[in-house]
């Protein structure tokens, strides 16, 4: 296999790493567990992320803010894919880095669904994106 | 929690020092009174390559010509320094109320900073009356607040 294919590979295999923690988190969302919700959308989020980074050699595994970091700068400023997608990387994080500190009641209803959105639509975009790659 | 610029604050350089800057800056343009302060809780190192996370440089514009039309010759400019690894500057935001608005505002700061910049902000946010909660006075996280530093505004 080449570099190129292993790269392609990676990101195949976190993308759909993405999907199966998004599909967990709304089942956990739909059974009213916020917080648990939060943290497997904040684990879709940066597999989603990193699935660009992979295939552009950079990934630098799950180290959430050197993800973040790496996919403004490489992936979102270079019109790979929409604002909202860095956006909702973002807010994915934070919520995650709050459920950790401070319990669930950080992430009341309207703003777990502001997260949930959001990766809905980094996924998608992604898979449009890296499929096309 | 300490006044002014302390050793976390001088663990900042370049960007870093901007971007912690334009992220306050943001925060009370966008929140006005909502927002009660901004306290720099920490910084690390992140494993990243510096050169793929700097934002690029504009090239310098051309040499005007001199008034008899030729180009003067454009002095060489010194190299640029090489890129330092990035830090995570984590942050707590303390806000009078909370709701989805200030969140989002919170979250579009960091993101607009992080594209412009090139330096990562990660924030936390309480409010007034949840930090006043003892669980948030001991811990990891009531010691990183007992060090951190204010940011001026």
């Amino acid at each position: 296999m080449s570099g190129r294919e292993a790269a392609r590979a990676r990101a195949a295999a976190l993308l759909v790493a993405a999907r199966e923690a998004l599909g967990d988190a709304e089942l956990l969302a739909g059974g009213a567990r916020a917080g648990g919700a939060a943290l497997r959308a904040a684990d879709a989020a940066l597999a989603g992320a990193r699935a660009h980074l992979a295939l552009a050699g950079l990934d630098p595994g799950d180290d959430g803010p050197a993800v973040a970091l790496l996919f403004d700068r490489q992936v979102v400023a270079a019109g790979t894919v929409s604002h909202g997608c860095g956006l909702a990387l973002h807010r994915a994080l934070r919520a995650a880095r709050e459920v950790r500190l401070f319990g669930s009641a950080a992430v009341y209803p309207a703003r777990l669904q502001a997260v949930l959105e959001g990766v809905r639509q980094l996924l998608s975009e992604s898979e449009i994106v890296l499929a096309t790659s | 929690m300490k006044q002014g610029v302390g050793p976390l604050h001088k663990r900042l350089r370049g960007r870093e020092i901007t971007a912690l800057r334009a992220v306050r800056a943001r925060l009370g343009q966008a929140l006005g009174p909502v927002l009660v302060r901004v306290v720099l809780l920490d910084s690390r190192v992140l494993p990243v390559d510096p050169a793929a996370a700097v934002p690029p440089v504009a090239p310098p514009a051309a040499a005007a010509p001199a008034p008899g039309g030729a180009a003067r010759p454009a002095r060489a400019a010194p190299p640029p320094p090489p890129p330092r690894r990035p830090r995570a500057v984590e942050l707590l935001v303390v806000v009078a109320r909370r709701d989805v608005f200030v969140d989002a505002h919170v979250d579009e700061a960091v993101f607009a900073v992080s594209l412009e910049h090139g330096a990562l902000v990660a924030p936390l946010v309480l409010t007034e009356e949840e930090l006043l909660r003892p669980e948030f006075g001991s811990g990891p996280f009531g010691t990183a607040l007992a060090r951190g530093e204010e940011v001026a505004g």
